[in-house]
């Protein structure tokens, strides 16, 4: 059984995009990412999933079930963080969350204790008084608190710090290892990278790409930006890999995609006096992804 | 049982402001009677005076001051204008709530149907006007023995539920209304449109010609004069607000369920 199937899931407006299509699945006990730049369809996606909204077209099943048919009986098993987090203001933090695990079965005040413990959440605080960052805490521990089997994040660092996002981690990763299927989605590649086995890349309301997360940034470029304190040759880095090289008074930037190791003999070569080497950022995965659409197409074509 | 506790400590404030507030207001108004009832030779010479329409605007006919029910009718224009106020905002409130303060991606992402919710928000709202309604009724009928020595019990109960009757219509249209509306930003100003529009289409419409007035607004439905002949409603207009109470709820039902909460 999947934990999340969706097959050709449609939503469209009138007048905004929804998404097209959708056809993907998540398995059991996986941790899925879930990219795209903003406005690319990831939340109208959950919001379908949940039953927040009505597809227009195709279907999804999450745990077994139908999402439009059976959603009451999927959310007893489901845990869901939105991006942003709304609650009753006027209620204190313990009775939201007490009233939040009201809607499932058992006892869940000792696991609300020791998760809100863990994310240093104050209990005893008005929703009204909290911040951005302590309301997704809350969200956060009222998405976990029912052990729920299929956990659903939509952007779920956003309005954290540093240290709160690596405790939020290491949370899911405990969850992941329980065998919990967890759902993220996000515009940072970087957390999806950390966190997730597979990833499926939404651009525009369709699916781009469904990779593991392995490959997805082996094939990746890197950006790799340097200063140096002598002169380079013009044709230093005219090598396999190296795209779109710029160079500015003494700092020199581009791509690479491929083995590390001739680059890295390249650099150690040069007088460097800083150098980064960084992940790239969504859009330069879908340049790729596109680059390697169009490569297929000429393919095909010759 | 736990969204039901819920919807209800969001109207109890309000429910027992309104129960007080109706009951003082009928309480006060009813201080006046023996006064009335006093000059009574005076007030119906002046408003003899007045035309016809005038009375109808007004809500007052000849004669009607004379008596301790005759003048509760008059009373009972103002009650059910404050109360209809008070229904609108429990049918329109509840159900656009979760929309409004943005609590739908948390409610609605628990194991419940959209019909249970909108159970829980319709037997909260209906329970609170039933609260509001026996004490606005046993304050009357506490308070009716005191200023008047001749009192017509059942008659007087009766015309002091018509409020109750004509706060569920009022009721079943803000229910409609929060179903229908994608997002209502602000409760009152909507609830005020919607009372005094009807509340404006009966004072031109009794003008005009009072048979089709009657059935196009609540205000209405329920005859004070009527009543105080017959010790009873009319069987007509009742069956009329069961069918309306039927169709608005069952809208209400229906389109909510198919609703899309979009985010914030």
């Amino acid at each position: 059984m999947n934990a999340i199937q969706l097959e050709g899931l449609t939503k469209t407006y009138r007048t905004r995009r929804g998404i097209d299509g959708l056809t993907f699945s998540v398995n059991e006990g996986e941790t899925f990412g879930f990219i795209g730049p903003n406005g690319a369809g990831k939340s109208t996606t959950i919001r379908t999933l949940l039953g927040l909204i009505h597809p227009t077209g195709g279907r999804a099943w999450m745990l077994g079930k139908d999402c439009v048919r059976e959603s009451a009986e999927i959310k007893r098993e489901i845990g869901y963080l939105p991006s942003e987090v709304f609650y009753y203001d006027r209620m204190r933090v313990k009775d939201l969350l007490a009233y939040s695990a009201s809607f499932y079965k058992g006892d869940h005040t000792r696991r609300m204790k020791e998760l809100a413990e863990r994310m240093e959440l104050d209990l005893s605080r008005r929703i009204e008084d909290l911040s951005f960052g302590n309301k997704k805490k809350v969200g956060i521990v009222q998405a976990l608190l029912h052990e729920p089997k299929l956990v659903i994040l939509d952007e779920p660092t956003s309005g954290l710090d540093p240290l709160m996002q690596q405790r939020f981690f290491e949370l899911l990763m405990e969850e992941g290892k329980k065998g919990t299927t967890i759902f993220f989605s996000s515009h940072v590649l970087s957390e999806v990278q950390r966190l997730c086995q597979r990833v499926a890349i939404i651009k525009e309301g369709q699916l781009v790409a469904l990779e593991r997360v392995r490959e997805l940034t082996a094939n990746a470029n890197k950006r790799v930006r340097l200063e140096t304190t002598g002169e380079v040759p013009s044709d230093y880095f005219a090598m396999q890999g190296v795209s779109r090289e710029e160079r500015q008074q003494g700092s020199i930037r581009f791509l690479y995609r491929g083995d590390l190791a001739p680059l890295t003999a390249k650099l150690a070569a040069l007088p460097l006096a800083n150098l980064w080497i960084e992940e790239p950022d969504l859009e330069e995965i879908f340049l790729h992804y596109y680059e390697n659409h169009n490569v297929r197409r000429e393919e095909e074509g010759a | 049982m736990n969204l039901l506790r819920m919807e209800w400590r969001a109207l109890r404030r309000s429910t027992l402001l309104w129960s007080l507030a109706l009951a003082a207001t009928a309480v006060l108004l009813l201080a006046f009677y023996p006064g009335f009832a006093r000059d009574a030779a005076i007030f119906n010479k002046l408003l003899d005076a007045y035309p016809d329409a005038v009375k109808q605007v007004i809500g007052l006919k000849t004669g009607d001051l004379t008596s301790l029910n005759g003048y509760f009718s008059f009373v009972l224009t103002y009650l059910s204008l404050a109360a209809a106020i008070q229904a609108t905002n429990a049918g329109l409130g509840p159900l656009s709530r979760e929309v409004r303060d943005k609590t739908a991606d948390f409610l609605l992402a628990k194991p419940v149907t959209r019909t249970q919710v909108v159970t829980a928000k319709l037997i909260a709202a209906l329970f609170s006007l039933l609260v509001t309604n026996l004490v606005l009724l046993l304050t009357v009928l506490a308070v009716a023995g005191g200023v008047s020595s001749e009192v017509d019990y059942g008659p007087l109960a009766l015309l002091t539920l018509t409020v109750g009757l004509i706060q569920l219509l009022f009721w079943g249209l803000g229910l409609f209304l929060a179903a229908l509306l994608p997002k209502v930003s602000s409760v009152l100003p909507l609830s005020l449109s919607v009372v005094f529009g009807f509340f404006a289409v009966g004072m031109v419409a009794s003008l005009v010609g009072e048979r089709a007035a009657r059935y196009l607004t609540p205000f209405r439905y329920y005859d004070p004069a009527y009543i105080r002949a017959h010790s009873a409603y009319e069987g007509g207009f009742l069956l009329l607000e069961l069918a309306l109470l039927v169709l608005l709820t069952a809208t209400a039902y229906i389109v909510y369920r198919r609703k899309d909460i979009h985010a914030v």
